[in-house]
């Protein structure tokens, strides 16, 4: 490893024109509806050793994701009457802008994708064994807790693992009073200014329950309210497609 | 129901090799399907996704402006990394002693076959030059990892588009214009062919992950443009006759020629 201290360049030094580089500088900014998702791609069975797999396209946010299990769990000693699951979120080093390391936000998306997804599981059906989750997130552009329930969901449906319902899952921002559904690059980081807010919901569209809402952020009882509903009408529309998603595993097997 | 492709592999397999082909419905010298995608990545300055059959591997590149090393003080560096998590295969065996001999060997690679000019990444003589970080993730492991790891490295590095970098010796800072982008000029690109001996005297190319487990050795070839050798390694195993060593070679220039041929007319398109 090298042992010198590199700064991505972007942070480093300003342009000739005095301004400071911004990330989005060069990129082209498509114009979107505020209520607007960006386009969604769904696909499951890229990875073949493994017993599930699921890629999920949000924009350009990208994720992968496989599920490995049911496996018996090694321990003797404790019994469980329901099946464990284990999920682990990992970021690719050139998923952002800037070249981080995310130890925490890998274990913070961890737990909240572990706890949006248990659930949906029939666990009860899968005693003393361990069910895994791994996901690699290839690019990080806004909505990708979203991007990732909805990838650990195709996955554990491709896994043939028994499940209540699908999942569908839509990040909604608030900046005041104004809801911005599925932001994108910098409008979902920008979340450290007073208020606003990114709130996440998780959603089993036939049940019509809700398995997480995450906010990051402040902001009044009524815009978390407005922005649930929203995200839940939002739910229920992207619901067609992971189902289109687990049909074409079926015309695969075919 | 024939359960012995489980219970006994090696037998079922020499079923296959009798009539020259293998299971999957290739000959022995063919190679899996190879795709490349270049630019998949916009947060990343160059990337690649290469898919050898099921086995896929993406590369992403990453570069950052850093101070060079004292060795090498007129010299940019790029650092591969490989990360191989569970997600790829249920049946991981690769320690990280082994990920790590990975890394080296492709840093080695990359120096050796001479074939990124290392000086073209130089800033400023002692004080400034790029540092490319190349991380490697396997998405999905289906046998011969280090094909796909080399193709992605090599055709991530031809995608690369960096921004020009100036530095003003009056107000010693440096100037970064990001709309004129330059690319790595990669005269010869190494290509790795892996091949797999079973039973002493079969040569099986292009090896899957059932292929590896049943196999006796592996040799990996890897080539450049003009007919030379940049890499030969053969890890223990059974002996390797010359006439083997012989026509693996020929066969990894053959390939070599597809692979640079699909890597140079890719569009280079980086999304930005």
């Amino acid at each position: 490893m090298c042992e010198n201290l590199s700064i991505p360049f972007l942070l480093q030094q300003y342009s000739k024109n005095g301004k400071p580089i911004s990330s989005t500088s060069g990129k082209k900014t498509v114009v979107r509806d505020d209520r607007q998702c960006r386009t969604l791609y769904l696909k499951c069975g890229m990875v073949t050793q493994t017993e599930g797999s699921a890629y999920a396209e949000m924009g350009t946010t990208k994720v992968v994701g496989s599920v490995i299990g049911p496996r018996e769990l090694q321990r003797r000693d404790d019994f469980r009457p329901k099946g464990t699951l284990k999920c682990q979120v990992k970021f690719a080093k050139f998923s952002h802008q800037n070249r981080l390391t995310v130890e925490d936000l890998e274990r913070d998306y961890s737990n909240q994708v572990a706890s949006a997804v248990e659930p949906a599981i029939v666990l009860s059906k899968y005693p003393k064994t361990l069910i895994e989750i791994h996901l690699l997130v290839l690019e990080n552009d806004g909505s990708t807790l979203a991007a990732c329930i909805l990838c650990a969901s195709l996955a554990l449906a491709d896994a043939g693992i028994e499940l209540y319902d699908m999942l569908t899952a839509v990040s909604v921002r608030a900046i005041g009073d104004r809801l911005i559904v599925d932001p994108a690059g910098e409008e979902a980081t920008r979340v450290e200014e007073a208020g606003t807010a990114l709130i996440t919901v998780a959603y089993m569209a036939r049940l019509h329950q809700t398995t997480l809402i995450d906010l990051k952020g402040d902001t009044s009882v009524k815009v978390v309210l407005d922005a649930s509903k929203l995200a839940v009408d939002l739910c229920h529309q992207i619901d067609p497609l992971v189902q289109q998603a687990l049909l074409d595993i079926e015309q695969l097997d075919e | 129901m024939d359960f012995s492709r489980e219970t006994q592999p090696k037998e079922y397999y020499r079923k296959f090799l009798e009539k020259d082909c293998r299971p999957d419905g290739r000959k022995l010298c063919e190679f899996r399907h190879t795709t490349l995608t270049p630019g998949l990545i916009s947060s990343a300055e160059g990337s690649s996704l290469v898919k050898v059959g099921d086995t896929i591997v993406i590369c992403g590149v990453k570069a950052e402006v850093g101070k060079p090393t004292e060795l090498h003080p007129d010299q940019g560096i790029i650092i591969p990394n490989i990360e191989l998590s569970p997600l790829c295969s249920s049946r991981l065996k690769m320690s990280s002693e082994e990920v790590e001999c990975l890394c080296t060997t492709l840093s080695d690679l990359l120096k050796n076959s001479k074939c990124i000019d290392f000086a073209s990444l130089c800033i400023v003589s002692q004080k400034y030059c790029w540092i490319l970080y190349c991380d490697m993730y396997c998405l999905s492991l289906n046998g011969n990892l280090f094909d796909a790891l080399v193709q992605s490295l090599v055709s991530a590095l031809y995608n690369v588009k960096l921004p020009l970098v100036v530095f003003n010796e009056e107000t010693e800072a440096l100037e970064i214009d990001p709309k004129s982008t330059w690319s790595l000029t990669i005269p010869r690109i190494p290509v790795a062919c892996s091949f797999a001996t079973v039973d002493q005297t079969v040569l099986l190319v292009d090896p899957d992950a059932e292929e590896e487990a049943i196999s006796d050795s592996i040799l990996t070839v890897i080539a450049l443009d003009d007919g030379q050798l940049c890499g030969f390694y053969k890890s223990g195993g059974s002996p390797a006759t010359p006439d083997m060593l012989d026509r693996c070679m020929k066969r990894a220039h053959a390939r070599g020629n597809e692979v640079r041929a699909q890597i140079r007319q890719s569009p280079s398109s980086n999304k930005r």
